[in-house]
């Protein structure tokens, strides 16, 4: 039922009339809605941080990390972990859901140029690296094919390491550090990501793949091994299927433990998202809870703005009004109220949202679910709660008018 | 005297219906607020207990590196430098308490028909004690069994439930990596601690019988130790890392080892739980202030409606002080009928709602100090705006 323009501007009359109601109907039901919205918004943005922090390195979907030695997702390794060998990859590769296979070794080690000496992540890894993790050098090259061939004593190092050796970036290329007991020629340095979980992402020199094995870990095993799958591939499938595939190189059958791990982005995120979780909920609840009471304000501002219109309500209904007309005119106002209260609340979250960006790492993240969010608690809120006012309405007595004779 | 409260009083049951909405109210906005004060407070001692297995007079030492992270310590690399020696070496320091070498790793255990995997910790006699491990039944190691190689097996409740359901485990031989152990102990259920790892899903057997037979290696894996005197952790702490540098022959910086004192751990750990829980306090303030925007509401209507007894009181000379008064006072009584009811409802539902979301029971005092503070504090804010402005009421009206 379209109510006419005349009714509109009737109920906008009533509403305005009484200053004092409207205004605070509005305001429990504002601040509400601000704090919902901007508790959503920040979860929200939270979570879409961490996700573009790992979609940033290539972990956001079609990948998987396999990690050499077994035990829980993080943590201490509780079987050998040296069984993963190069050899695995390369019949991993032959599956033809994968789309690149990046294996990587990596060890702790003393690094030191000039005069300070620091241990830092080291890293052998193949020229695909690149295209793995979605991280290029920013200045320099590469690590290349050649380079692997040559056992080169070549090395790229993380963009925080030209602060810890107190040079410029540039003035490092070609310069050589030495990585254990040798001296590396630096070709490159790596573009800044960023960073989370246990390691400072920029502080890592990476050697060409051969190099490391041979010429500074001495070891034949590999400690992990990012995979790329191609578009739309099932991941538990494949997960079933690399677990399998390692299972039976590494001969592990019946209940033993495997000896590596297979991380996908979903855990990862899991992981990182879990803590975030629960505060979430909590705050989420508190929210709703406080909506409910401006529900309750709401309810009893209408009952009293009935109270005060009983003689014009008790006219109308001596002059024909249904019980329905009349309830549709309350529902309406309410109707009224919850779209500026809701139009407000969104507003003022995004607002607050901004506010809350410029002193904390959070970036305000606009999305039309808060817009649907407001406007949908606002609406079944308001209307929720005036329903009873609404009916009470209805009841009164057309007598009522005499009275007042 | 008597006719101003009788006033009051009327006042404020005037309109029972509408007294009855804004005490709801106030009601869930303190129940509510409660209940998550409660939560907050819960979940700081939910933390203290995890804390208290791995109690601050704890020290561990980790060959390789370790790097603190989300209140866990996780060893990021492994070395083999750290030796069974090296655990007697620091016995030597005099005011450690309890001391024993740790060497985990995954083992399948078997019982019968069953089998599962879990962590196995090959430790000594003095663990339990360290750790504050308290047995269901059975008893601890001997000194003798773990001298002597002795397979015997101490296992967590999770494992003594999935291998032996409500049978007797005592004295039952099982197998782990094949090999047999006699079954000495269960520990009482514990839970996860503050390293993240579920006590009760792990089996404990010597540290000899570990590092010899079942896994093979000259190493262990890190040495517990806890200090008879808080005070002196860092001393002692000083001297193992003085001790381990020496017989290792390493400079600081090329440590093989590294020394995490609990609280290195547990400082992350306590300052997400403080955020979480000062977060979700101050959060829950909103639904108390919710609830007194509605007090004032309804009380600003109320003086716009008794514009007529206000300004006939004026013109019989009652005092801007007095009128003040009145309508604060009847705020304050409103937001505390609603605060008192919505503690007891709050507590309640917290006693109910704790164990349920398998928090730590606590009787809430804090929160409930806090919420009645609060309910005043905003009682009398929700007061001010409708007093002045029935002070502010010209007698002139009873004029009309």
């Amino acid at each position: 039922m379209i109510p006419s323009y005349y009714t509109l501007r009737e109920i906008t009359k009533e509403l305005i009339s009484n200053k004092v109601n409207l205004f605070f109907m509005l305001l429990s039901l504002i601040i509400s809605l601000t704090a919902l919205n901007t508790i959503y918004s920040l979860g929200a943005s939270a979570k879409k941080q961490i996700l573009d922090a790992l979609a940033n390195v290539q972990f956001g979907k079609d990948a998987m990390l396999i990690i050499a030695g077994g035990g829980r997702i993080i943590g201490l390794t509780t079987t050998r972990r040296d069984t993963l060998k190069l050899e695995d990859v390369k019949e991993l590769e032959r599956l033809d859901f994968i789309k690149l296979a990046s294996p990587m070794s990596r060890e702790t080690l003393e690094v030191s140029y000039k005069d300070i000496a620091e241990k830092m992540r080291v890293e052998g890894v193949f020229p695909n690296f690149t295209i793995a993790n979605n991280w290029y050098p920013i200045l320099g090259r590469f690590i290349n094919e050649k380079d692997l061939k040559t056992f080169a004593k070549v090395c790229i190092i993380g963009s925080d390491i030209p602060k810890k050796f107190n040079a410029s970036p540039s003035e490092l290329i070609g310069k050589k550090v030495k990585i254990g007991g040798d001296f590396f020629e630096i070709i490159g340095i790596l573009e800044p990501k960023a960073s989370f979980g246990h390691y400072r992402r920029d502080e890592r020199i990476l050697l060409p793949f051969t190099t490391a094995q041979r010429r500074v870990f001495n070891k034949d095993y590999i400690d992990a091994v990012k995979l790329l799958f191609k578009e739309g591939t099932d991941i538990k499938f494949a997960e079933r299927k690399i677990r399998e595939i390692l299972r039976k190189r590494h001969k592990l059958f019946g209940p033993e433990p495997d000896d590596f791990r297979l991380i996908t982005p979903e855990m990862a995120i899991s992981v990182f998202t879990k803590a975030l979780k629960t505060i979430n909920l909590f705050l989420l609840v508190i929210g709703l809870i406080s909506l409910i009471i401006s529900g309750v304000i709401i309810m009893n501002l209408m009952y009293s703005n009935i109270e005060e219109k009983a003689p014009v309500i008790a006219l109308r209904i001596a002059l024909g009004a249904t019980p329905q007309n009349i309830i549709t005119h309350y529902l309406i106002m309410s109707l009224i109220i919850a779209l500026i209260s809701g139009l407000m609340g969104w507003i003022l979250s995004i607002l607050l949202m901004q506010i809350i960006s410029l002193f904390t790492p959070l970036k305000p993240l606009f999305s039309w679910i808060t817009f649907l969010i407001s406007f949908g608690f606002a609406t079944v809120t308001s209307i929720l709660f005036s329903l009873l006012p609404a009916i009470r309405a209805t009841q009164i007595e057309p007598s009522l008018l005499l009275k007042s004779l | 005297m008597l006719i101003k409260y009788k006033l009051l009083f009327g006042g404020l049951f005037y309109k029972k219906l509408r007294l009855l909405l804004s005490v709801i109210g106030i009601i869930i906005g303190v129940a509510s607020l409660l209940i998550m004060n409660a939560f907050g407070e819960s979940a700081k001692i939910k933390t203290l207990k995890e804390i208290e297995t791995f109690g601050p007079e704890i020290i561990m030492v980790v060959a390789g590196s370790v790097r603190v992270h989300g209140g866990r310590a996780i060893q990021t690399e492994i070395t083999t430098t750290l030796k069974p020696n090296d655990a007697e070496a620091l016995r030597k320091i005099k005011d450690i308490k309890y001391l024993s070498p740790v060497f985990n790793g995954d083992g399948i255990v078997r019982y019968l028909g069953n089998t599962l995997t879990t962590i196995i910790n090959g430790v000594n006699e003095e663990y339990l004690l360290l750790r504050k491990f308290s047995l269901l039944e059975g008893r601890n190691f001997l000194a003798d069994e773990i001298l002597g190689y002795k397979k015997v097996a101490i296992l967590g409740y999770k494992i003594k439930t999935e291998l032996f359901g409500d049978k007797n485990a005592i004295g039952e031989i099982i197998r782990i990596n094949k090999l047999p152990f006699r079954v000495i102990g269960v520990l009482e259920p514990i839970g996860i601690d503050a390293s993240n790892a579920d006590q009760d899903d792990q089996v404990l057997i010597p540290w000899t019988v570990a590092v010899s037979a079942l896994y093979n290696v000259d190493y262990i894996r890190s040495i517990y130790l806890s200090v008879e005197d808080i005070s002196q952790i860092s001393s002692v702490k000083q001297q193992v890392n003085d001790i381990l540098l020496k017989r290792h022959q390493v400079s600081e910086r090329n440590k093989d080892f590294d020394i995490v004192k609990a609280e290195d751990i547990l400082e992350v750990k306590t300052q997400t739980t403080d955020l979480f829980s000062n977060l979700v306090k101050s959060i829950s303030i909103l639904c108390l202030l919710i609830g007194a925007i509605g007090v004032t509401a309804i009380m600003t209507l109320s003086v716009n409606e008794r514009k007529k007894e206000i300004g006939i009181r004026k013109s019989l000379g009652a005092k801007d002080r007095e009128l003040l008064f009145q309508f604060l006072i009847e705020s304050v009584i409103v937001t505390v009928a609603g605060g008192i009811i919505g503690i007891l409802i709050g507590l309640f539902s917290s006693l109910i709602l704790l164990p349920l979301f398998k928090y730590p029971l606590v009787f809430p005092w804090f929160p409930i100090l806090t919420s009645a503070f609060l309910t005043v504090t905003f009682g009398i804010l929700a007061g001010i705006y409708p007093a002045y402005k029935a002070t502010k009421i010209d007698p002139i009206v009873l004029l009309r």
